[in-house]
């Protein structure tokens, strides 16, 4: 009496995922098709071949684009990873004058997205003379909010004991923040890191504005171009090659550590 | 701090060391937080202010150097056909967007947390496309619905329906762009309402059981009244990011046909970088702020009173 019930469930949701896989599948299958091979004449490539993506990755400086991708991503972790830390720190073992106000200050951030920014934080750019270079793109993300606060969280849940044993036998302050929170935050630091580098490698809006040369320019934003240019000769096999080149490795972080993905966003909002 | 340092010295020089100490215990603070905080001073508080500014100054191809104007910017927008239409489809969109990713997002979480044997698989099909660049899901769904070679085309030839370019009709593609939106946001969502599930305490959940509550009085009686702030978190959350809907527009439809896909970011975007009117700009930028900023902090008040007043 319960069987059929479970079993159309379950075919239900089994097209409800299939729904959500589809769509990249669909590009990851076109992205082996040659360019000769009609995309309007069968689902499936008649051939499977890898030619199409050497192609892509020719059309455009997709080498080039990486290299900034992988700078940008890294460059701001690890400039975050330092700021956050020491602010987090302070913020949660430490008393001092304006302790709250800066913390409000620091909220702001997490209220006010870069993106409702971009006019003013362009016109800064171009008075410091950066537009076009890497630094431009990774400026404004080195101080973080939500790292700052990410961290503090996990901070306060050490035990004060291992400092305090720690300052008896001689620590300073950077030794102990090196030596006992950090290694103690493991987890939160790798959902941080894996939040972060997803975030700044799909970045767009503010990298399309402060970069004038594909010199300079991050795969999102070299996509966007590329796509542009080849859908008015609806080339979409090498649009979807070159979909799959920016969508790969963030896709294989994501299959390798789901579930600190998940519980790092999940815990993300609950400040 | 000079003053007692010149004091100590006075004295003699052995408090020196302490006096030293005292210092540095007091600016420790100050000197871990100033790293970071230097940034989103930079970046985040200054430019608020730099912004509104300039929003009262008028700065175009025509006026290059900026001056004084007054309202005037905000009065020019409120009269502008293009910005009542920008705001409205913004709204529209939110509209469309946000109640159905919430809502999908909270079955979705229901689902992964039964565990059934799928478990594993729908929870990767729901929530990868959270980490694809919106870019590559704008590609993506862009050769999609491409008439003749998009898969959707394939679609509608199965089933002999007739082929729509639902990109290129002023009536269907704000709503094309919504189910690309929703596509993409609602794993995201579904994370944070499937960590709200499982704060449930289990034991409740099974004294309701062994009352005789189903699926659905469980869901309703016992699930939604604790999901509750969760729930208002997420949906402020989905109505601040389906504000900010600039990628998808710029690769899939460039705000057209009509401006019929072109929302506030987008707007911001094009009065800069298109028609060189920072006035212009600045002043959208200064509404659009002030929609996001309202919207966050409902987010970070109303969630905070919500959760005092029901974890209690």
């Amino acid at each position: 009496m319960h069987k059929p019930g479970r079993t159309i469930l379950n075919g239900f949701l089994i097209l409800l995922g299939l729904l959500w896989i589809i769509p990249l599948l669909w590009v990851a299958v076109t992205a082996f098709r040659s360019q000769t091979d009609s995309i309007a004449s069968s689902l499936l490539p008649h051939e499977w071949t890898l030619d199409t993506i050497r192609v892509a990755w020719d059309a455009a400086p997709f080498g080039r684009y990486y290299v900034n991708t992988v700078i940008i991503a890294f460059g701001i972790l690890a400039v975050q990873l330092v700021t956050s830390t020491f602010a987090a720190y302070a913020f949660a073992r430490m008393q001092f004058r304006g302790r709250e106000l800066l913390f409000y200050l620091y909220l702001l951030q997490m209220m006010i997205p870069i993106s409702a920014l971009v006019i003013p934080n362009y016109i800064t750019m171009k008075d410091l003379g950066l537009i076009n270079t890497l630094v431009a793109i990774m400026l404004p993300y080195f101080g973080s909010a939500m790292g700052t606060f990410f961290l503090r969280q996990s901070f306060r849940s050490i035990p004060i004991e291992y400092e305090e044993s720690a300052r008896i036998d001689g620590a300073g302050l950077l030794r102990i923040i090196w030596q006992i929170y950090l290694p103690n935050a493991k987890s939160a630091v790798l959902a941080f890191a894996l939040i972060s580098f997803s975030y700044h490698w799909d970045d767009f809006f503010w990298p399309l504005i402060v970069t004038s040369s594909d010199s300079k320019r991050p795969l999102t934003v070299g996509l966007a171009l590329f796509t542009q240019a080849s859908e008015a000769g609806a080339a979409w096999q090498l649009v979807s090659a070159a979909t799959m080149l920016v969508v790969v490795p963030v896709l294989a972080l994501f299959l390798v550590f789901q579930r600190q993905f998940i519980t790092g966003y999940a815990h993300s909002g609950l400040k | 701090m000079v003053q007692i340092t010149s004091d100590s010295e006075i004295i003699s020089s052995a408090p020196a060391r302490p006096t030293w100490e005292r210092w540095r215990h007091l600016s420790a603070p100050y000197l871990l937080v100033l790293p970071g905080f230097v940034f989103v001073a930079g970046f985040t508080i200054y430019p608020i202010f730099s912004v509104i500014v300039r929003s009262l100054m008028k700065q175009n191809l025509a006026q290059p150097e900026p001056a004084w104007t007054g309202l005037a910017n905000f009065q020019h927008l409120l009269n502008d056909p293009i910005f009542r239409q920008v705001f409205g489809n913004t709204i529209l969109y939110v509209v469309m967007v946000v109640p159905a990713a919430v809502v999908l997002g909270l079955i979705f979480a229901m689902i992964v947390n039964q565990n059934t044997k799928m478990g594993s698989f729908l929870r990767t099909a729901f929530f990868y496309p959270i980490v694809l660049p919106l870019v590559s899901v704008a590609s993506v769904w862009l050769f999609i619905m491409t008439p003749e070679y998009g898969l959707l085309s394939k679609v509608t030839q199965v089933f002999n329906l007739q082929e729509q370019a639902l990109l290129r009709s002023p009536d269907t593609a704000l709503l094309a762009l919504a189910v690309v939106g929703i596509w993409r946001q609602t794993g995201f969502y579904a994370i944070f309402l499937l960590a709200g599930l499982q704060g449930i305490d289990r034991d409740v959940e099974n004294a309701a059981r062994l009352d005789g509550a189903g699926i659905f009085r469980l869901t309703v009686d016992i699930r939604l009244p604790l999901l509750w702030p969760t729930l208002v978190f997420v949906f402020t959350l989905a109505v601040a990011n389906a504000l900010q809907t600039l990628d998808l527009i710029y690769v899939m439809t460039g705000g057209g046909p009509s401006n019929a896909t072109n929302l506030m970011l987008f707007h911001i975007y094009e009065t800069q970088f298109a028609f060189s009117n920072t006035g212009a700009a600045s002043a959208l930028s200064v509404i659009f702020l002030i929609m996001i900023g309202t919207v966050s902090a409902v987010q970070i008040f109303v969630v905070d009173r919500l959760k005092g007043g029901t974890s209690a």
